[in-house]
């Protein structure tokens, strides 16, 4: 079970024009065990795609189906059910707190899934710690913390649903590096320790390259690469995708043109630093 | 040229955001301001500006002390542009964007769509004047944000994170355009960022931590000294930390220690 698209397209409609998100999308998402990484230039349809996933937009045509049920539903058909199933962490997601307290903003998703009150606040409990934020912190308001604070809170609030598949669009954007990597972090050690399947889409090829293990790549709204990581940056027709490379690359090629070290593909600052202490010249 | 004398702020009595920073920056210079997230480098673009007031300590720009009598004219040497592109665009379209500064001028309306156009060109807009601001991209908008900066003709421009909610893309058309305001314009450019490839572009780095200024130099003296930018919550560019990494080593051939060290500049 998991997420399946199925012929996909999304018209946004305007006054004069209608403007085709995506195109004819097919795509299979596990509900565990996935870490996939959505790329694609401003405007190519990233954001459109993720807001398929847990119901907040309907195909124009085609059908997604979302644990078993399909999308657009029937009118009888209930579709709330699915945004604890599928939790979507939006841009910028510390701009939507909103409760008095930390513990009761992110206690108030689970507490609106029918769950029991000390249900849902033992859920924000254990949200809380695995964002890192510590038990002294519960009453403090959510505006008077850090921005990297505030947006770990956001994230707790889906966390706390406990959902399968846990949807992120730019989870790190304006953060600075430590903030990035204490966020991205959390998201590693969630899909390692609970096998939950990780979506997020980023314009970072150094995320991309560290993280993720399969890549969809978006190109005027329509799929033009879905594989694993090894295989995208050796792709024929990579250079038309307008992605940049990791910059463990980057490096390599340079040194390979200037000193003649052989290229290999390396995806951390580990990997490549290993390998240059054993090159001979 | 901006110096700077123990200038110090605090946003309440417990914490000083800003302790006692003393620097100089010399006219026409690049310089760029690193640190990590409340390191004090915005509160100090603030306090530059004049958009917070120092608790002590003094302001000089081109030797003249700044008071609160001569604050306006402050004002109108030192432009700013902020983080987030949606929330500085104040126009209904991009040439009313970037009047707004130019129409508390007391100028004739034939001089403001003069310098309009002149900027937006300047910026590679010009064929956007009558777009609104939400069928922009990020970096169209930072542009524009930077034409109204210019178009005020002021001597120092400072760019506050200008870059981080930018895609790949937008990042490099600013790059580009600091580049060309830096040197073509002959102004002042201070960058804020805590984005060390970034701050690898300009001539001088100053760095900041907990408020203080821990390291300043040129580039090179100043990406040399690991110790301190690690322990300042930075992150090294990936050359430069593997530079760092093999140069001790002895077995490493000193022919690709250089080459790291060349290339760490570059990327």
């Amino acid at each position: 079970m998991g997420i399946k698209f199925k012929n996909v397209n999304h018209e946004y409609q305007s006054f004069s024009s209608n403007e085709e998100a995506i195109k004819d999308i097919n795509l299979n998402v596990n509900g565990t065990g996935e870490f996939i990484a959505i790329l694609g230039h401003t405007g190519a349809g990233k954001s459109t795609l993720v807001q398929h996933m847990n119901a907040l937009l309907y195909p124009t045509s085609g059908v997604v189906n979302v644990f078993g049920q399909d999308l657009p539903p029937r009118k009888k058909d209930k579709v709330n059910h699915l945004r604890q199933k599928v939790g979507l962490v939006f841009q910028f997601p510390e701009y939507q707190l909103f409760e008095n307290t930390i513990i009761e903003d992110i206690a108030f998703g689970p507490k609106n899934f029918k769950s029991t009150k000390d249900k849902a606040l033992d859920n924000a409990k254990k949200a809380a710690s695995a964002v890192g934020i510590d038990e002294s912190m519960y009453e403090q308001s959510p505006f008077r913390i850090s921005g990297g604070q505030m947006r770990r809170v956001a994230v707790a609030g889906i966390l706390a649903m406990d959902p399968s598949i846990l949807v992120l669009d730019e989870p790190t954007r304006g953060l600075d590096p430590k903030g990035r990597d204490e966020v991205m972090d959390i998201f590693k050690t969630i899909h390692e320790t609970e096998n939950k399947t990780i979506v997020l889409i980023t314009h970072d090829m150094d995320i991309v390259s560290r993280y993720a293990k399969r890549v969809v790549v978006l190109k005027d709204g329509e799929i033009v690469f879905d594989g694993l990581k090894e295989d995208l940056f050796t792709h024929p027709d990579f250079n038309t995708f307008n992605l940049e490379v990791p910059t463990t690359f980057k490096l390599l090629k340079a040194l390979e043109e200037k000193l003649g070290i052989p290229f290999k593909e390396t995806y951390t600052r580990e990997e490549l630093t290993n390998y240059l202490k054993g090159v001979k010249l | 040229m901006i110096e700077t004398k123990n200038l110090t702020f605090q946003y309440n009595k417990k914490t000083e955001a800003v302790k006692d920073i003393s620097l100089k920056i010399p006219k026409g210079s690049w310089v760029s301001i690193i640190g990590h997230n409340g390191s004090g480098k915005s509160t100090f673009a603030k306090l530059l500006v004049g958009l917070l007031e120092a608790d002590s300590g003094e302001i000089y720009i081109n030797d003249e002390l700044i008071t609160k009598e001569n604050l306006t004219n402050l004002r109108k040497q030192i432009g700013i542009v902020f983080q987030n592109p949606d929330n500085q665009f104040v126009g209904v379209t991009v040439k009313y964007d970037i009047a707004f500064g130019l129409e508390n001028q007391q100028l004739s309306s034939k001089e403001i769509k003069e310098k309009v156009l002149e900027y937006a060109r300047f910026v590679g807009m010009e064929e956007y004047l009558d777009k609104e601001p939400h069928l922009l991209s990020g970096g169209q908008k930072q542009r524009v944000a930077i034409a109204g900066a210019l178009a005020m003709e002021q001597d120092i421009i400072i760019l506050d994170e200008a870059t981080s909610m930018l895609d790949p893309k937008g990042t490099k058309e600013i790059v580009e355009l600091i580049k060309k305001v830096n040197k073509e314009m002959n102004k002042t450019v201070i960058m804020i960022t805590h984005d060390l490839e970034l701050a690898n572009l300009s001539d001088y780095v100053y760095v900041f931590k907990n408020g203080s200024l821990v390291l300043e130099g040129n580039n090179k003296k100043v990406f040399s000294e690991k110790e301190i930018l690690e322990s300042s919550n930075l992150e090294l560019p990936i050359a430069l930390s593997i530079y760092h990494e093999l140069a001790n080593d002895k077995n490493i051939d000193k022919k690709l220690v250089d080459t790291l060290w060349e290339l760490s500049s570059k990327m």
